[in-house]
């Protein structure tokens, strides 16, 4: 793309997403939703075959009508309140509308329908952009007008999240709609938690994200998108191999990796409010993830399929492509979980 | 309530069944997103006469400028779509399935 227009959208994507977290006016935090949406079209358009545009286009059509409907949830509130406060919206339709509303701009059940597909029609860079960066605004919707909403309603999305990505993801091939599976169950477990401790919502979100950033830019390094190009990696790139490994074991929630911190903490805090159920089915719940990183980890570092022999012989190539952040990245996704105690700085 | 919020209310939730179920074409919903938006844009230039929010009177200047940007963006799209299939069916959306 012609790098004044990239740099452009970039931080009108940057905008977006800042103007709505740092607003206490629900004015300003919808129109931060609008931009973040209508730039994010062009990103998930850079390549322009059919199966972008289709993607674009579904995201879209879910993402306006989301807004239109926080828009007319804002509107309930403000004439029952004559206020735009985010903190109280005390009117339950207008709450539970734009919880709704929320839900539905984050991809969790039963409004995740979106999710797969348009992860799926995208280059891996803007399919990274979709499941991390576009997580933050309506969460921090989401963390600040939660009191007033139904629970019920939230542990009901949470739940059937958590289910949908673990059966959903169970029969996929391709690799972006296993995370977009996986971002599914993510956001079911940080949904669940937010009547509780909003804090473990934002610090699963925050492990969350860089445990996909990691996964995201290891694949986009080595170009593989499907299972079939993973059982090639270990001849390319072996490091990257086992760091996808450590990575997915993370993601899964294992734990001496920094994926377990966030669900033990958020398992403890569920059973200190004597609900007991409730973990126990999220927990059961989340092993169906881990079967399918089971397998990829299976696929790409522990077999070798059967290959002809020229495959096992290719030339090394020295990697060309910049790897950014992701050394960092792959030690923060790994080895957090001993300053867990760290946490307290969070409150 | 007064029976003239109730109205525009009720325009919203039409428009909003007309967004979600459409029959074949793409660009009936594009037309009911906007008549969300008309419905949305009356609510508000309504309440902030009604009840005297001197403050919010821009408000509704502000939903348009946004739904305008939208519908723009929305047209785009649709165009895009024409440009691979010729109509703008939704059954012809089926590439990513799974």
């Amino acid at each position: 793309m012609n790098p004044l227009a990239l740099s452009l959208i970039l931080t009108t994507l940057l905008a977006g997403t800042l103007i709505t977290m740092m607003s206490s006016h629900w004015l300003t935090a919808w129109m931060g939703l609008e931009m973040n949406m209508l730039t994010m079209i062009p990103i998930l358009m850079k390549t322009t075959n059919p199966r972008s545009t289709e993607a674009a286009t579904k995201y879209f059509m879910t993402q306006a009508m989301a807004s239109m409907m926080l828009m007319m949830a804002l509107t309930i509130n403000l004439m029952y309140s004559g206020q735009w406060s985010i903190t109280k919206m005390t009117n339950p339709v207008a709450s539970n509308m734009a919880l709704m509303a929320l839900m539905t701009k984050l991809g969790s059940a039963p409004f995740h329908f979106w999710v797969p597909e348009v992860t799926q029609g995208v280059e891996l860079t803007p399919g990274m952009i979709l499941l991390t960066w576009q997580k933050l605004a309506p969460l921090s919707l989401l963390y600040q007008m939660a009191t007033y909403t139904n629970t019920s309603l939230i542990y009901l999305s949470g739940l059937l999240s958590i289910l949908i990505g673990g059966w959903g993801g169970l029969n996929q091939t391709q690799l972006r709609k296993i995370l977009a599976y996986s971002s599914i169950s993510h956001m079911g477990w940080m949904l669940i938690i937010l009547p509780f401790n909003p804090t473990l919502t934002l610090l699963n979100l925050a492990i969350y994200i860089t445990l996909t950033l990691s996964i995201f830019m290891i694949l986009a390094n080595t170009f593989t998108t499907s299972m079939s190009s993973l059982t090639l990696m270990w001849n390319k790139t072996p490091a990257m191999t086992i760091m996808l490994m450590a990575t997915l074991l993370s993601l899964g929630g294992l734990p001496p990796l920094s994926g377990f911190m966030p669900k033990w903490l958020m398992i403890h805090e569920l059973t200190k409010n004597n609900s007991i159920i409730m973990p126990l089915t999220m927990a059961i719940m989340t092993l169906l993830n881990m079967y399918f990183y089971m397998r990829l980890i299976y696929y790409s570092s522990l077999t070798i399929l059967p290959s002809t022999n020229n495959m096992k012989m290719t030339w090394q190539f020295t990697n060309t492509k910049h790897t950014m952040t992701l050394p960092t990245l792959i030690i923060l996704s790994n080895m957090l979980l001993p300053l867990t105690p760290m946490i307290s700085m969070l409150e | 309530m007064p029976y003239i919020y109730m109205n525009i209310m009720l325009a919203f939730v039409i428009s909003l069944i007309g967004t979600l179920m459409y029959r074949s074409h793409l660009m009936s919903s594009l037309l009911c997103l906007e008549g969300m938006m008309l419905s949305l844009f009356t609510l508000n230039a309504l309440l902030s006469l009604n009840m005297n929010f001197t403050l919010s009177t821009t408000v509704p200047l502000i939903l348009l400028v946004f739904a305008a940007c939208e519908a723009a963006v929305g047209l785009a799209l649709l165009i895009m779509i024409s440009n691979t299939y010729g109509l703008d069916y939704v059954q012809n959306l089926n590439l990513l399935q799974c």
